[in-house]
C-alpha cells in the first residue's frame, strides 16, 4: 500500500463519523442543493443588476465596495439564517424525547457528536461561501475594495456564522421542553440579528478603511485578535456545554466544562492584562486594552452569575460512578470537589472564579490612578450582583432541603432561584409604583435592593449607592451561607472514595 | 452474559410507566417481554438500551450498571426499536457504515461487519437503495442489520415482527434462533404470543407497568397448571358455527377458569384431571353443541397471558 493510500485509509478511519453521515445526507438532501442553487441565482442576479443598471459603476471609485456590500449582506444573511437553523433543528430532532436517534446509544462520544455537527455546519457555510467567492473577488475589479478586505470580511462572516452554530447546537442539546427551547431559539435569533447588523456595519467600515493598508499595525491586529479570542472562547464554552448536555446523567458532566472555562478564562484574562499593561513599540494600544479588560471582567462576571444558578441545579449526592473517582489522598479532594459535578463544588468553583476575575481586574487596572474611583464602583456593582444571585440560589437550596425535604430534583433549586429573583425584582417595584405611580418607585431606592442589577441604578441615583448595595448583598449572602452550612457539611462529608462493596441501594443513586 | 433488571421504575409525572420490575436472563436465551399496550415494555427496553434513565432501580449487564456506566455497556447492546429508521437521504450501506463507524469499527473490520449484517438480513442486493425507497418490511431488516452490525452480546428487539408478511416473520424467527444459538442474549417484545412461545425460553409478563409473572416458560406453565394446589388442564374445543355461544357456556360452568380464543379454537382451563375434562365434554354435548374437535393441549403463552392479565390499561 502506498503512502497516499495509507494516509487515505488513516483519514477514513479517523474522520468524525457524524461529519461523514451529515455530509452524505447534506449532499443527498434537496434542502442543501436547493439552497446552493437559489443562492447562486441570487448572486448572478445581483451582479447582473449592478452591471446592467448601475450607471455610476464605470465612474464611481466605490462601485466595487458597494456591490461587495450587497453580496456580503446576502451571504451573511443566508448563512446566518439557514446554517445554524439547519444544524440546530437536526440535533434537536435527534434528541427528541420519544424518538432519540440511535446514534446516541452507540459508543460515540458526545464531543464527537457536537464536533461533527459543528464541522458539518461550517462545511455547509464554506459551500455557500465558495458559491459566492468568485462574485466577491470580481468586485475587486470594480474598484473601491482591496483583496485583503474581501478575505477579512468573509473570514469575519464565517466567525459570526460559527458563533451562531455554536449557540444553535447548545440550545438543541439542552434536555428541555420544546416551548423553552423555542424561547431560547428566539433569544438566539435576536442575538444573531444584532450580530448581523454589527458585522454588516463593521464590514462597511472596513471597506472604507481598507484592511490592506492597516495590516502592519498593532492597532489593527490587537483588537482583531482579542475579538477573535473572545468569540472563539465563547463558542468553545457553548460547545463544551452542549457536550455536557449530551453526556450521561451519572457521568462527571461538569468537569470538562469547568476545566475548559478555567483555561479559557485564564488565557483571555492574561491576554487582556498583557495588552492593558504593556508598552507597545508602534503606539500605545493600552487604552483599548483596558477597555478589553473591563469588557472581559464584566462578561465573565455576568457568565459566572448565570453559572451560580446552574451550579445550584447540580446534584448534591454523588452516585457510585463519581465516588469511584474521588482521590484516596485527602489533599487532592478539594481539587476534585471544585472540578467535579456537584452543587457545592460548583458554587465554590464559581466563587473562586469570581474572586479571580475581580482580582485580575484590580491588578490589570491598578497602575492607572485616575481610573480607581470607576474601578471601585464597578467592583461594588459586581460584588452586589453575584452576592444577590448567590443568595437567591442558597434560598432555593434551603427551600428544597427543608420545605421539599430533598424529595424533588435539584433542578428545582435553579427554578426557585429564578422565580424568587423575578419576584424580588418586580414585586417591590410594583408596590412602589402603587405608592407612587409617577416614578414607578425608582426614586425610592429601598425598593431596588432585591434586584441583582440594583447596583447600577443605585449608583446612578446617588454617589456611593453601589457600595451600600454591595454591603447589604454581602450580609444577606453571609446569612444564607450560614443557614446552608448543614447542606455544605453533608456534601463535604460525602466527598470520600466509594467503598469496595457498595450496597445495591446506593447504586441506584444517580 | 447475565442480564439483570432490578427494582426498575420509571415515572412520568403520576403515570408509573414501569413500577418495580425485576427479572433476569442469560446468553443464549430468547426472553420474551409481553403485555398489553401501555404495559411498560418499550420503556423497560429503552432503559436497558440506555436511551432512557429510570426513576429508581437499575439494570446490569454482567454486573455493569446501564445507569451508572452507559458508555461501557453500549458496545454490548444492539437495539431495534419499534419505530423504523427515520433517516431518509441515505443509502442502506451508508446507514450501516455510519453505525459501524460510530461503534468504532475500523476499515477492514467495518467492511466485514457491514457485509455480514447485510448478508444475514438479506439486504446485500439493496445496499445502494435509499432508505426512503424501502418498504416497511425492508426497513425492519435494515433496523435489525443496524442492531447487529457491531456484533453485540445482547439484542433488544421491540416488536420486530410488526408489519412483516408471514414469510418474513418465519425468516425473522429463524434468524433469531440462529443468533441465540451463537450465544446472543435476546430480549424481544411482541403481541404475537404463539410465535414468541415457539422461540422463547423465558418470558416476563407486564401489565400497567408492573411485572405480573417472570421466569422460564416451563416453570411458568408448571406453576400455572398447578395453581392454588389444584390440578389444571387446558382443553382446546372447536365447534361448528358460532363460537360465542360456546364461550358463554364455558364462562358459566363451574370448574372452568379462563376461556381464551386461540385461532379456530377456544381454550378453557379446567380444574381437575382427565375425568373432569370428560365431564365437560359430556355436558357440552348434552347442551346440543356440535363439537368438531375436543383435545387436551399443553398450556401456552397465550393461556398464561390471558389468565394472569386483566386487560387493564393506563
Amino acid at each position: 500500500m502506498s503512502v497516499f493510500g495509507n494516509a487515505v485509509r488513516f483519514l477514513d478511519d479517523h474522520i468524525n463519523p457524524v461529519l461523514v453521515k451529515e455530509l452524505r445526507q447534506a449532499v443527498q438532501s434537496n434542502f442543501v442543493t436547493v439552497l446552493l442553487l437559489v443562492y447562486l441565482l441570487i448572486d448572478i442576479l445581483a451582479m447582473m443588476l449592478a452591471v446592467l443598471f448601475d450607471h455610476s459603476l464605470t465612474s464611481s471609485l466605490h462601485a466595487g465596495g458597494d456591490v461587495f456590500m450587497t453580496l456580503d449582506t446576502i451571504l451573511l444573511g443566508t448563512c446566518l439564517l439557514f446554517v445554524p437553523t439547519y444544524a440546530g433543528i437536526r440535533l434537536a430532532a435527534e434528541r427528541a424525547d420519544q424518538n432519540v436517534d440511535l446514534m446516541f446509544i452507540t459508543t460515540i462520544q458526545p464531543g464527537a457528536v457536537i464536533w461533527g455537527k459543528a464541522l458539518t455546519a461550517l462545511a455547509i457555510a464554506l459551500l455557500v461561501v465558495s458559491v459566492c467567492a468568485p462574485f466577491m473577488m470580481m468586485t475587486f475589479l470594480l474598484r473601491g475594495i482591496d483583496v485583503p478586505t474581501i478575505c477579512f470580511v468573509v473570514a469575519m462572516d464565517l466567525v459570526v456564522v460559527g458563533a451562531g452554530v455554536a449557540g444553535a447546537l447548545f440550545i438543541a442539546a439542552l434536555p428541555i421542553r420544546w416551548p423553552i427551547r423555542l424561547l431560547l431559539a428566539l433569544a438566539l435569533l435576536v442575538g444573531m440579528v444584532t450580530a448581523f447588523s454589527l458585522a454588516i456595519s463593521g464590514a462597511g467600515g472596513l471597506i472604507l478603511w481598507g484592511v490592506g493598508s492597516r495590516m502592519a499595525s498593532w492597532h489593527f491586529w490587537i483588537p482583531t485578535l482579542m475579538f477573535l479570542g473572545f468569540i472563539l472562547a465563547a463558542c468553545g464554552l457553548l460547545l463544551f456545554l452542549a457536550c455536557a448536555a449530551l453526556a450521561p446523567q451519572a457521568s462527571d458532566r461538569a468537569r470538562p466544562v469547568r476545566l475548559y472555562a478555567t483555561l479559557a478564562w485564564a488565557l483571555t484574562g492574561a491576554a487582556c492584562v498583557v495588552v492593558a499593561r504593556a508598552h507597545w513599540p508602534l503606539g500605545d494600544p493600552s487604552d483599548f486594552g483596558r477597555s478589553f479588560l473591563r469588557a472581559w471582567a464584566n462578561g465573565a462576571i455576568g457568565l459566572l452569575a448565570i453559572g451560580l444558578v446552574i451550579a445550584g441545579c447540580e446534584r448534591d449526592v454523588w452516585g457510585l460512578r463519581l465516588r469511584r473517582t474521588v482521590p484516596r489522598a485527602p489533599a487532592l479532594r478539594p481539587f476534585w470537589l471544585v472540578f467535579s459535578s456537584g452543587a457545592l463544588g460548583g458554587l465554590l468553583w464559581t466563587g473562586l472564579m469570581i474572586a479571580g476575575t475581580l482580582a485580575t481586574l484590580w491588578f490589570g487596572m491598578h497602575p492607572h490612578r485616575k481610573l480607581m474611583p470607576h474601578l471601585v464602583r464597578e467592583i461594588h456593582i459586581d460584588v452586589g450582583l453575584v452576592c444577590t444571585v448567590l443568595s437567591y440560589v442558597l434560598v432555593g437550596t434551603l427551600l428544597r432541603d427543608y420545605v421539599f425535604r430533598r424529595k424533588v430534583n435539584t433542578m428545582l433549586v435553579g427554578a426557585l432561584a429564578m422565580l424568587l429573583m423575578a419576584a424580588g425584582s418586580l414585586i417591590p417595584m410594583l408596590i412602589a409604583a402603587f405608592h407612587n405611580p409617577d416614578s414607578w418607585g425608582l426614586t425610592d431606592t429601598r425598593w431596588l435592593f432585591l434586584n441583582p442589577m440594583a447596583g447600577i441604578a443605585l449608583e446612578t441615583h446617588r454617589h456611593g449607592g453601589a457600595a451600600v448595595y454591595s454591603m447589604v448583598a454581602v450580609i444577606w449572602c453571609g446569612i444564607m451561607v450560614l443557614l446552608n452550612l448543614p447542606w455544605a457539611v453533608r456534601q463535604l462529608r460525602a466527598c470520600r472514595p466509594a467503598a469496595e462493596n457498595v450496597p445495591l441501594e446506593s447504586r441506584h443513586q444517580i | 452474559m447475565h442480564i439483570e433488571i432490578t427494582d426498575l421504575s420509571r415515572y412520568f409525572g403520576s403515570t408509573h410507566a414501569v413500577d418495580d420490575v425485576t427479572f433476569s436472563f442469560n446468553s443464549g436465551d430468547i426472553f420474551g417481554l409481553v403485555g398489553p399496550n401501555g404495559a411498560g415494555k418499550t420503556t423497560t427496553m429503552r432503559i436497558l438500551a440506555t436511551l432512557d434513565e429510570p426513576t429508581t432501580g437499575d439494570a446490569f449487564l454482567d454486573g455493569v450498571s446501564v445507569v451508572q456506566e452507559p458508555e461501557r455497556v453500549r458496545g454490548q447492546i444492539g437495539f431495534m426499536p419499534d419505530s423504523l429508521p427515520t433517516h431518509r437521504d441515505v443509502s442502506v450501506h451508508d446507514y450501516l457504515d455510519f453505525f459501524a463507524r460510530a461503534y468504532g469499527l475500523r476499515q477492514r473490520q467495518r467492511m466485514e461487519a457491514i457485509a455480514r449484517a447485510e448478508d444475514f438480513t438479506n439486504l446485500a442486493g439493496l445496499r445502494h437503495k435509499m432508505l426512503r425507497a424501502l418498504s416497511k418490511g425492508m426497513k425492519q431488516r435494515v433496523s435489525l442489520a443496524r442492531a447487529l452490525v457491531h456484533d453485540p452480546a445482547l439484542l433488544i428487539l421491540d416488536e420486530p415482527a410488526a408489519g412483516l408478511d408471514p414469510r418474513a416473520r418465519i425468516e425473522l424467527r429463524e434468524l433469531l434462533k440462529a443468533l441465540a444459538e451463537k450465544g446472543k442474549a435476546i430480549l424481544i417484545s411482541s403481541h404475537i404470543l404463539t410465535e414468541l412461545s415457539q422461540m422463547c425460553v423465558g418470558a416476563a409478563i407486564m401489565e400497567r407497568g408492573r411485572l405480573v409473572k417472570a421466569g422460564r416458560l416451563e416453570d411458568l406453565y408448571r406453576l400455572h397448571e398447578s395453581a392454588d394446589g389444584k390440578n389444571l388442564r387446558v382443553v382446546a374445543i372447536r365447534v361448528a358455527g358460532d363460537s360465542q355461544k360456546l364461550r358463554r357456556m364455558l364462562a358459566e360452568m363451574p370448574g372452568v377458569a379462563a376461556v381464551t380464543p386461540v385461532g379456530d379454537f377456544i381454550h378453557a382451563r379446567v380444574q381437575g384431571d382427565e375425568k373432569a375434562c370428560g365431564e365437560l365434554l359430556a355436558e357440552l354435548l348434552k347442551r346440543g353443541l356440535q363439537i368438531l374437535e375436543f383435545k387436551q393441549v399443553n398450556v401456552g403463552l397465550e393461556d398464561l397471558f390471558m389468565s394472569v392479565t386483566k386487560g387493564d390499561v393506563q
